[in-house]
């Protein structure tokens, strides 16, 4: 499973992001790393040290994008320059599939620059799924919607959010970057189960993973990306991982970024979930002998 | 309940309304009736607190992100002014961008509408906001190829050149370059694009701000190996090109140059070509694209 169409058929591991304060130890240290994500946006510019840098990594490293401003949940229309930005940079990385999030941000032309969250109806699954569309035939590569954390719902949804996230990738006909950090944390903010979550998604769909740490208030969670992960996350993680198989996994770290060695140790305690899925998965194959 | 659209205007004016003076969302102001109609509570969060979560975030972020590219706008205005003003700003000029970088672009032209408010500062605020802009889009626009005598050609005279994206020209009324490279030292840029100046800081920056004295200058904001520097110009050479990027010919922009008596102590052949042949090896002029 964890080769799929939804990821361009990759088998990729475990990945960091690349973020400003590790580029000289990547450049000097050349750790070895299985894969790089980066944030599409902090490179879609004409010229400068950040791009210098991405071409450097690139020679050397596998290299997936993940975007923040498609807002594939607004209403208006996609913003045709925007698009063809993102594609000059999707030529020039060559990634293998292109990740933003199930949300909205902008409203005619007007940026929020936040993932803010989507009523969980129809004719809202609908609009996505049109938006998605779109941007994968215009881009000409796999798509896949994450789902974010929230901290508000509406009185019209009609549905979960994981039969909503369900909805938009059937008919959208995409794959899924399952964020279990944002599951945790919108569980915790909305009271429902996470387990009933990740059981509930199409598990065949899954393209990639993301793990994160978060910050906890009084009263709610903020999806912050500046912690290690916590135990209750990594245990939503195996679970996924039982169900979707071993897939190419990223940890977030985006705030109070500590050390390259740091974030990457953080990120490599994943494979401890997929050897443990691996060693199930000979055991059966040798009981079926 | 409203349609998709409706609810996605509705939201997003939540969050653009002013907070109050202890960052609380004001209900009164953007209909809280519209938010309890459409936002579930819980038994920890009213359906206002909620929003507010995304309002404080809304706010916070790009106030986050003006202090880190304004920081010697907020030195020279201080912290309660400069606050003030991109608090104006933000409720004025929503984003119109993807990137927060484009953020602050309407920022000097801001500044000069509130004219009243900053009296004879107003130009300094506006000169200091111009230029860190200035350093914040050299840094990554688009680098040209040095211009080479293959490119100008036979009739090199005629052709018509224009600035590069990563170059930008500034005619000031303050030695703002200086002054930003003072703020630099000890750690006051630093500092204030984090946030909190410490006392002592807080001191030399008072005192940077009261030695600033008017003095007319001509400078280059540009990007080279990656990093963005100042470099001051003669006042004939930033006339030449400004000419150039006008897009009058090499030829007549140099003539109109030479012609002037201003000039006629400081500028000589020999002078207009050595600056050129280092512009050209910079990359700071190119060749400008012909009209089809």
């Amino acid at each position: 499973m964890p080769a799929n169409r939804f990821n361009n058929f990759t088998n990729y591991g475990i990945g960091i992001g690349l973020r400003v304060p590790h580029y000289d130890h990547i450049l000097t240290e050349k750790p070895t790393v299985d894969w790089f994500e980066i944030i599409s946006e902090n490179y879609m510019q004409e010229g400068g040290r950040a791009l210098h840098i991405l071409d450097q990594i690139l020679e050397q490293y596998q290299v997936v994008q993940h975007g923040v401003s498609l807002y594939f949940g607004s209403k208006e229309r996609l913003n045709r320059t925007h698009l063809k930005k993102l594609k000059d940079l999707v030529k020039r990385t060559k990634t293998p599939w292109l990740s933003d999030h199930l949300c909205w941000g902008s409203v005619d032309g007007t940026y929020s620059h936040d993932l803010l969250p989507l009523p969980y109806t129809l004719d809202a699954a609908k609009n996505a799924a049109k938006k998605i569309r779109e941007v994968r035939d215009y881009l000409e590569i796999p798509i896949a919607v994450e789902n974010v954390s929230s901290y508000a719902e509406f009185h019209s949804s009609e549905m979960t959010e994981w039969e909503f996230l369900t909805e938009v990738v059937e008919r959208a006909d995409c794959g899924i970057l399952l964020d279990v950090n944002n599951i945790y944390v919108s569980s915790q903010n909305h009271t429902f189960d996470p387990r009933d979550y990740i059981l509930g998604v199409p598990h065949h769909r899954v393209a990639q993973m993301h793990i994160a740490g978060h910050s906890k208030y009084e009263r709610f969670i903020i999806d912050t990306h500046d912690h290690p992960v916590i135990d209750p996350v990594w245990e939503l993680y195996d679970l996924a991982i039982q169900k979707v198989g071993p897939t190419a996994t990223l940890l977030e770290w985006d705030a109070s970024i500590p050390s390259f060695q740091e974030v990457h140790d953080e990120a490599k305690k994943a494979t401890r979930y997929w050897k443990d899925k691996d060693k199930a998965a000979q055991k059966k194959k040798r009981a079926k002998k | 309940m409203s349609s998709l659209a409706q609810l996605q205007k509705d939201f997003l004016s939540c969050l653009q309304a002013p907070l109050n003076s202890k960052d609380r969302l004001q209900p009164s102001r953007i209909g809280g009736r519209w938010i309890k109609s459409e936002i579930k509570p819980n038994s920890r969060l009213t359906a206002v607190d909620r929003i507010e979560i995304y309002a404080r975030q809304y706010w916070f972020r790009i106030l986050e992100s003006l202090y880190d590219d304004f920081p010697g706008l907020r030195a020279l205005m201080g912290d309660q002014e400069f606050e003030r003003l991109i608090r104006r700003y933000i409720e004025k000029f929503p984003s119109r961008s993807y990137t927060l970088r484009d953020f602050g672009t309407r920022l000097p032209p801001f500044i000069l509408k509130e004219k009243r408010a900053y009296k004879d500062k107003s130009a300094l605020f506006y000169q200091m906001a111009t230029m860190e802009l200035a350093q914040l889009h050299v840094y990554d626009e688009k680098e040209e190829s040095p211009l080479t005598a293959k490119h100008l050609g036979a009739r090199p005279l005629l052709c018509r050149l224009r600035i590069s994206p990563h170059v930008r020209l500034m005619a000031l009324d303050y030695p703002l370059d200086e002054w930003q490279l003072k703020l630099n030292q000890g750690g006051v840029r630093e500092q204030l694009s984090n946030g909190v100046l410490d006392r002592r800081l807080k001191s030399k920056c008072r005192a940077l701000v009261g030695a600033i004295k008017k003095e007319r200058i001509y400078l280059a904001v540009h990007r080279y190996q990656f990093k963005v520097y100042f470099k001051r110009i003669e006042p004939w050479a930033f006339e030449l090109l400004t000419a150039f990027d006008q897009g009058i010919s090499l030829g007549a922009a140099i003539e109109k140059v030479m012609k002037q008596n201003k000039f006629k102590d400081a500028v000589s052949a020999a002078s207009v070509q050595t600056q050129f042949q280092e512009w050209s090896a910079m990359g700071w002029i190119s060749l400008r694209k012909s009209k089809k």
